[in-house]
């Protein structure tokens, strides 16, 4: 049926579906929820940790969220080696830009580029797609501050408020309902937590289990 | 050998650029354009080796459109700046390209700007600066003359005064262009000068009473 279709990322299948990509999505929706809410005067990205026990080492690396550039962040949903590699890139290309023009890059070219990337990989090279989406925050002085999130099948989009990973209908329905475009940082962290607390699987909700950035 | 100059104004830049091409001891042209536009609000003036010049600033102002035609947004003057410095820099270590250049332009946050470059790669924000043999005649006529906040008149006295020095005392001269470059847009300014006439010192053209 489909399985003939989905061995090789480069190939469309008969209904037109590239099923590699989908996979990964599904592998996405298995990974920790993070969610990202833009707020008037700043931006908040919430996640909820899956590798948590009394043996790991605090401090040294972090699971969800990363800092690309001084005004750009990102949070992420899946394969967290996948998302290291891509990470590193972004950080590539921000500072590559800031080399060439002295100027921080604008959130926008970072993520297009990023995407351009994972679209890559679901044309040629015969290698899998990333099984990463990510979430990213940032401020420039073009548009001020804005709210991206990418997919592994390289499309992006702006968002005023959204997540991504475990249950994120239900996350993007409580922010339907409860997002006013005239929301406060503050507001927004406790809406944040708010949406955490309602998709996380067990009922305790701790400082432990979360990741949390704003800027 | 060829001129270039540029100051700021109050919220604007003049440029002023001979105009002449020519090859050993024979001037080929008088209407050679040296000036080049980046955007609506950007200018690369450019003297060196006549096909690096052509070369290299058609090369950035096809980058720099590129760069808004992906972006909806041009580059700023001094992304521009630092872009076509890196570009110099990298290029002298395998071909270089002989083009000493003034990127003039006016952001509306930062107000006009004069970005002096070197075909080495060397790079200065400046107020007022000057390419070629004309600097050592025409610093000096500046450091002297020039003021923040100059109005357009002003800025063409100005302009009038430094030709006319090169006219008296530089060896070659020529015709010369002058653009300017505001917010606006740019456009270009005819400079009608006179034959050069040379300013009488008192004492050596007119007798002056010797005061006992």
């Amino acid at each position: 049926m489909a399985r003939r279709y989905d061995s090789r990322t480069t190939i469309f299948s008969p209904e037109g579906r590239l099923y590699q990509v989908e996979y990964a999505m599904e592998a996405i929706s298995h990974a920790g929820t993070s969610c990202g809410i833009l707020a008037v005067d700043g931006i908040v990205l919430a996640a909820e940790k899956k590798t948590i026990s009394k043996l790991l080492e605090p401090g040294t690396s972090s699971e969800k969220m990363y800092k690309v550039d001084n005004h750009i962040a990102c949070a992420v949903a899946g394969i967290t080696a996948d998302a290291n590699i891509l990470v590193n890139n972004a950080r590539l290309q921000a500072q590559r830009y800031l080399y060439a023009y002295q100027e921080p890059i604008p959130v926008e070219q970072l993520v297009q580029q990023l995407c351009d990337l994972k679209q890559g990989y679901t044309q040629y090279g015969g290698l899998r797609p990333f099984g990463v989406s990510f979430l990213y925050a940032g401020w420039d002085d073009k548009y001020g501050y804005q709210l991206y999130q990418s997919d592994p099948s390289g499309n992006y989009g702006g968002w005023k408020a959204t997540a991504i990973g475990a249950n994120n209908q239900a996350a993007q329905s409580i922010l339907r309902a409860d997002y006013k475009p005239e929301i406060s940082l503050k507001e927004a962290m406790n809406l944040a937590i708010k949406i955490l607390s309602k998709t996380m699987d067990s009922t305790t909700l701790n400082s432990g289990k979360l990741e949390f950035a704003y800027l | 050998m060829e001129a270039l100059l540029a100051f700021n104004l109050r919220d604007s830049v003049l440029v002023l650029v001979d105009s002449t091409a020519g090859r050993s001891i024979v001037k080929m042209k008088e209407d050679e354009e040296k000036v080049y536009r980046i955007d609506n609000n950007k200018l690369l003036a450019a003297v060196g080796e006549s096909g690096d010049r052509v070369q290299f600033c058609e090369y950035i102002v096809r980058n720099a459109q590129l760069y808004t035609l992906r972006n909806n947004y041009p580059l700023s003057t001094k992304a521009c700046a630092h872009y076509i410095r890196g570009e110099l820099a990298e290029s002298i270590r395998r071909s270089p390209y002989n083009v000493n250049l003034i990127l003039a332009g006016v952001d509306k946050e930062v107000g006009p700007s004069i970005y002096y470059m070197d075909y080495l790669g060397s790079m200065q924000k400046m107020n007022f600066a000057v390419h070629g043999y004309a600097a050592h005649f025409l610093l000096s006529l500046l450091d002297r003359h020039y003021k923040a906040d100059l109005s357009l008149d002003q800025g063409v006295e100005l302009l009038r005064r430094c030709v006319n020095e090169l006219k008296t005392r530089f060896l070659i001269g020529g015709k010369f262009k002058v653009k300017h470059v505001t917010l606006d847009g740019t456009i270009e300014i005819p400079l009608d000068m006179p034959e050069a006439e040379p300013t009488p010192i008192p004492g050596y053209h007119t007798p002056v009473p010797i005061k006992a």
